[in-house]
């Protein structure tokens, strides 16, 4: 009797650390929505020039947006879904319904720009704001992996352009418009959201010589640096960086100034996704295992100590989530944490190792 | 029903974290990718510098074995690696422009030349709603904005391409990130 009192207890425990580990999982999760807009579409109020303007966009091309987000609810798709085509008829036709096409395209029409060879309606269709928009998302709606990949990447498979990354710099404010049209307090997101939608800013200080820790809060130190045994076929070998276990989604910063050389598969030594950031002077620093739609730079992009530049993730060997922090200098790894150390940094939960 | 499965998919995992279920935090001996030999193989690789072990962290390790790091020299800006520049992205743009050719096979050509990320993104291109047909001048770099890095201009019948190149490390060969055709055109 008193064994099953005990087993029930036991079981309620579990229980209650369950609960507690799935609120934590379930707030990790509402963190990557704000920094990514996620969840139902909207519907918005259809005004024929809405007052105001956001980023620069006003009046009827407002309204064009409106009629956008209303024809992707329509068909049942998510906010990111709509942002999307406000996205794609931004770097399209700047959200006017353009009653001409340009070089690449002269039959090209409409806010998307949709060419007359069949496979966007008739002219007239191509020409209305609502029913242009439908056309694009009833082919978007195909794309059945298109959460996985990032919106320019969705808006250019639909679009068949020239260049796959053309809508990318659209999509801040696409989401300022779709948050604004859809009621929502801009303001309050924008400061959440940082310098864009998915950049925040570390709230880490930046030391004198120009470095803050890569990975802040909730983080447990998993692996160090160093020459280690694998626990499976024994063979000694470098563990070129530093293992910093988080969250899925936690986010990720640069840990100086600096540019932009790998954001996506791995090379060199490392295994599933990562961004490398070259600071100069032989100095680069590398963030492994983010899952693909977990990295938020692209190859050439500047970024500033602190920057978000990932989320933390499991792509490639790894067994859990986390940050594989590496240091190069002149190409060979060294111990990140005594390189930071040396920059003022401490990465959270460890200490300098000492020499054995 | 979707919703359901997400639920109870959700208060699974929340007990496998807990530690609840068998099988969750278990080391995963999955399959570990075999070292691929690269062209950064620079014959004597040096033996790996004796690097103080630190006192074991707290927790397992996470990472299975990765591939060895290449140790590769940094690469430098010299007149070998700008001239190695102008050729890869001549060399790209040449098998870009070339909008007349089935997807596939545009793709196929094309590749050979794109970083890893470039060719994942490459991949759904249409290649008729490129203008440009014909390289007709000498490719420039104009930005050399880090060592692995460099931004080259080409020339074309349909206007200025510009080409951003990355390579891994000093020994390997130039590859494409991203090309963007002339303002108006993307």
């Amino acid at each position: 009797m008193r064994r099953v009192i005990l087993a029930l207890l036991l079981a309620l425990a579990c229980v209650l650390v369950g609960s507690l580990t799935l609120v934590l999982y379930i707030d990790a999760q509402d963190h990557q929505a704000t920094c990514n807009v996620d969840g139902p579409g909207v519907r918005v109020a259809l005004a024929a020039a809405p007052e105001g303007e956001v980023n620069g966009y006003s009046g009827v091309q407002l309204a064009n947006a409106a009629a956008i987000i209303n024809a992707g609810a329509d068909l049942g798709l998510s906010v990111r879904d709509q942002t999307i085509g406000v996205m794609t008829a931004m770097g399209e036709s700047g959200l006017e319904v353009l009653d001409r096409g340009d070089r690449a395209g002269p039959d090209s029409r409409g806010l998307f720009q949709q060419r007359a060879n069949g496979a966007w309606g008739t002219e007239a269709q191509r020409m209305d704001p609502t029913t242009s928009a439908t056309m694009f998302f009833r082919r978007l709606a195909t794309l059945t992996d298109r959460t996985t990949q990032p919106p320019t990447i969705v808006a250019h498979r639909v679009q068949g352009n020239a260049d796959p990354y053309h809508y990318e710099r659209y999509w801040r404010d696409a989401v300022a418009v779709v948050t604004a049209l859809a009621g929502e307090d801009l303001e309050a997101i924008a400061a959440a959201a940082g310098p864009s939608p998915c950049s925040a800013l570390s709230a880490g200080a930046v030391t004198a010589q120009g470095w803050t820790s890569p990975i802040l809060g909730s983080v447990r130190y998993s692996s160090a640096f160093g020459m280690r045994t694998h626990p499976i076929t024994g063979a000694r070998t470098l563990h070129a960086g530093a293992d910093l276990a988080a969250v899925d989604g936690h986010p990720i910063y640069a840990a100086a100034d600096g540019i932009v050389v790998i954001a996506g598969p791995s090379s060199g030594g490392n295994t599933g996704y990562m961004v490398a950031i070259d600071h100069g002077g032989g100095v680069q620093t590398r963030y492994v295992h983010p899952w693909p739609n977990g990295i938020l730079v692209r190859v050439g992009e500047t970024v500033t100590a602190g920057q978000q530049v990932a989320r933390v993730g499991s792509s490639g060997n790894s067994t859990g989530p986390h940050l594989h922090f590496e240091v190069r200098v002149n190409g060979t790894p060294v111990d990140p944490i005594a390189f930071l150390a040396a920059q003022g940094v401490a990465l959270p939960g460890t200490r300098v190792a000492q020499p054995a | 029903m979707r919703a359901g499965t997400v639920a109870a998919g959700l208060l699974g995992l929340a007990l496998v974290l807990g530690g609840c279920l068998p099988g969750g935090p278990e080391p995963r001996p999955g399959p570990v990718e075999p070292p691929t030999a690269t062209a950064t193989a620079t014959g004597a690789v040096p033996s790996p510098s004796p690097v103080p072990v630190p006192p074991p962290p707290a927790g397992e390790p996470m990472d299975e074995p990765e591939e060895p790091v290449t140790r590769a020299p940094v690469p430098v800006w010299d007149e070998a690696s700008r001239a190695q520049a102008r050729q890869a992205s001549g060399d790209a743009v040449r098998a870009w422009a070339r909008p007349d050719l089935p997807a596939a096979r545009w793709f196929d050509e094309l590749s050979v030349f794109l970083t890893p990320t470039a060719r994942r993104d490459y991949q759904w291109l249409q290649p008729s709603s490129i203008l440009a047909r014909k390289v007709t001048g000498e490719p420039e770099v104009v930005e050399e904005p880090s060592v692995y890095l460099a931004r080259v201009d080409v020339a074309t019948d349909a206007g200025t391409v510009q080409v951003l190149l990355s390579r891994e490390d000093g020994p390997t060969a130039w590859l494409v990130e991203r090309i963007v055709p002339p303002e108006g055109q993307a």
